[in-house]
């Protein structure tokens, strides 16, 4: 959480567009593979779960501090949240603060009456903006602090293989959406996807990494990643006139229903994505042709690659 | 002689009749004893001051060199006669130069902290804890709040963004005596030997420093640089001094600010920059409290800042403790913590 914490402050502050995205890249290139998806819906704009009330909280930090004290730090700072979170009495010796995958994770099993003894042992773990995301988490408070094309350009930079989806995924049902299991199934195929993210390398010879996507409704969703290979000049000439936003080395181009490259993906399979109920991964995808003439809403749907996995 | 008669509250100050003499008065006055050189407790005009060579040589890069009408330099450890009261200047840790006050009458001990902290400084010697009847602390960061951490993880924090941002100008707003200093030294000891360049009244007191054995290392005038010559430098002056600076440098700086005030959120987002740091040269609440544990004085007076956590604090640990509501103090505190 200390870490969190310390990109939200940052975030909140930073002077200009490729600031935040440097720092959204650093972040992501560091954080547990389990902990990005979780990351990326916290930071966005999207209603947060309320877990527990503050006063609960409120009323954990009373068993701990002198209420004078606590009244005259509360009216100085004027906010309940920070004010237990700057009060709280470091313990020495505390265990490491939890990352926010730990924190789900135990919000998904722990019962209701254990939840508070974990609390506490959470806010003597962590540092004071540790804890004061850990409130903020905890009471669903926390506020937007990047875009979703801020965080998805900064997955994308930080070089993983988290499909850029997750910042859409529920927030509501973390449990669920973390913690299922992966389901794989072996069907070669072929899907006719829109190109939407390119990041090259510093070199003219580097490899050419296109993300792509298939329609969900009214709007693509990423469903991999592969080379350019074979059709690298025709992409290439496609970024050249059709970038709309550069995060660091990746850049956004056009994607909407008539304006777009359209790529056709050759995959080895078809897995359920663990971040998201409705989720695809392709799995060993490759492109194999682009079509420059081709409107993007002609391009396939994730319906038909949900019918590619097993049931159940 | 009770030590709480040892001194008197007057509009000027706290007051010594044993010995004539006035602690950082706010007013001009004949006899003043100054803790030290930040300006809400060393004032020019009076007719005698007395205190370290280091703050009198802060005093007249300040104010020139007839800022008193007469001047005495005391070493610290050093006990000067003053009528019926005997003067001893100790190490308060605040600043270069910066002083307790032990006023001894007739065998009772009075201690003026002056501002002080018990972190540690690489451009100071250390706080010294000295038995009293009386303790008169300051209180800037009088409430629990307030847990300044090392400064050392700050200036790391700097070092990392300055590695992040490395075509970018890193502006750190801090105060240009004490804090300027400090940064400077951790800087150098976490091995950053690049030039750092200051504004011109920082710089003239990096002299003092230097004069009194802080190295610094390589320091340049901010004067004159082209924005684009500062891109991946770290530039440490006033705030005031930042807007003019980069009006027309190709990359925005990343501005940061030094200060125990940044370990308020609200505080950090108004005033902190990109890069709040939290760097203080005073006590926080857990120095305070230690401190008075230590001392254990027979009373604790309060001087200024955050008074009535303390003073609640110690009177429930059974310590008799008052606030002095002294007038005058604290007013570029906002900067200078
Ligand atoms: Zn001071
Ligand atoms: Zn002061």
């Amino acid at each position: 959480m200390n870490r969190l914490a310390a990109l939200i402050d940052r975030l909140a502050v930073a002077p200009d567009a490729d600031v935040k995205r440097r720092m959204l890249a650093e972040y992501f290139a560091d954080a547990q593979e389990s902990d990005r998806a979780i990351v990326a819906t916290l930071l966005s704009a999207k209603p947060k779960q309320r877990h527990v009330t503050l006063a609960l909280i409120r009323g954990l930090a009373e068993t701990r501090l002198d209420p004078i004290l606590f009244a005259l730090s509360l009216e100085f700072v004027g906010d309940m949240a920070e004010t237990i979170a700057l009060l709280w009495p470091q313990r020495h010796g505390a265990n490491k603060d939890p990352s926010p995958s730990e924190v789900y994770e135990a919000l998904s099993t722990l019962g209701r009456s254990e939840l508070p003894k974990r609390i506490e042992a959470w806010l003597d773990a962590c540092d004071a903006n540790g804890r004061w995301a850990l409130i903020k988490l905890l009471t669903g408070t926390l506020g937007a602090a990047a875009t979703a094309s801020e965080v998805n350009g900064a997955l994308l930079a930080a070089g993983i293989d988290t499909l850029t989806t997750e910042t859409r995924e529920t927030p509501q049902q973390p449990q669920e959406d973390l913690f299922g299991k992966p389901l794989q199934i072996v069907t070669p195929g072929t899907l006719d996807a829109v190109l939407m993210y390119v990041s090259s390398g510093r070199s003219k010879s580097s490899p050419l990494i296109c993300t792509f996507g298939a329609w969900k409704d009214d709007t693509l969703v990423p469903i991999g990643k592969a080379e350019a290979e074979s059709v690298r000049e025709v992409i290439a000439n496609f970024v050249a006139s059709n970038t709309i936003n550069r995060f660091g080395p990746v850049r956004e181009v056009a994607h909407a229903r008539d304006t777009g490259l359209v790529l056709t993906i050759a995959f080895e399979g078809v897995r359920q994505s663990l971040r998201q109920k409705s989720g695809i991964a392709l799995l060993g995808a490759q492109i194999i042709k682009a079509h420059p003439g081709k409107a993007p809403s002609d391009a396939g749907d994730i319906g038909t690659l949900e019918s590619l996995l097993p049931r159940g | 002689m009770r030590a709480a008669d040892i001194l008197k509250l007057t509009p000027a100050g706290l007051y010594c009749e044993a010995g004539d003499f006035y602690l950082d008065p706010v007013r001009k006055s004949p006899r003043a004893v100054i803790t030290h050189g930040h300006s809400d407790h060393a004032r020019a005009g009076h007719g005698a001051v007395l205190a370290t060579a280091e703050t009198l040589a802060v005093m007249e890069v300040r104010y020139g060199p007839k800022f008193a009408g007469a001047r005495q330099a005391a070493r610290f450890n050093e006990t000067i006669a003053m009528g019926d009261a005997r003067v001893t200047l100790k190490p308060a840790g605040h600043v270069l130069g910066s002083a307790q006050v032990l006023i001894e009458v007739k065998g009772a001990r009075v201690v003026l902290s002056g501002d002080y902290k018990r972190a540690r400084d690489p451009t100071c010697p250390a706080f010294e804890p000295v038995p009293c009847d009386v303790f008169i602390t300051e209180a800037t960061f009088g409430l629990p709040i307030f847990r300044h951490p090392p400064a050392e993880v700050e200036v790391a924090k700097l070092l990392h963004s300055l590695t992040l941002f490395p075509e970018r100008a890193h502006f750190v707003g801090a105060y240009s005596l004490g804090k300027a200093q400090r940064l400077i030294a951790l800087l150098r000891e976490a091995g950053h030997h690049d030039s750092i360049f200051v504004d011109p009244a920082t710089e003239r007191l990096c002299a003092v420093y230097e004069a009194h054995q802080v190295a610094l290392g390589a320091l340049r005038p901010l004067a004159g640089q082209s924005p684009n010559a500062l891109a991946g430098k770290i530039v440490i002056a006033p705030p005031s001094a930042r807007t003019d600076l980069f009006a027309e440098a190709e990359n925005e700086p990343i501005t940061s600010f030094a200060s125990g005030w940044m370990r308020v959120r609200k505080r950090a987002r108004q005033g902190g920059g990109e890069l709040p740091l939290i760097i203080s040269d005073h006590a926080d609440w857990d120095e305070l409290t230690a401190t008075a544990r230590e001392i254990a004085p027979g009373e604790l007076w309060i001087t200024h800042g955050e008074e009535a956590a303390l003073v609640h604090w110690a009177k429930s640990i059974g310590m008799s403790a008052r606030p002095l509501a002294l007038k005058g103090y604290g007013d570029e505190e906002a900067q200078h913590e």
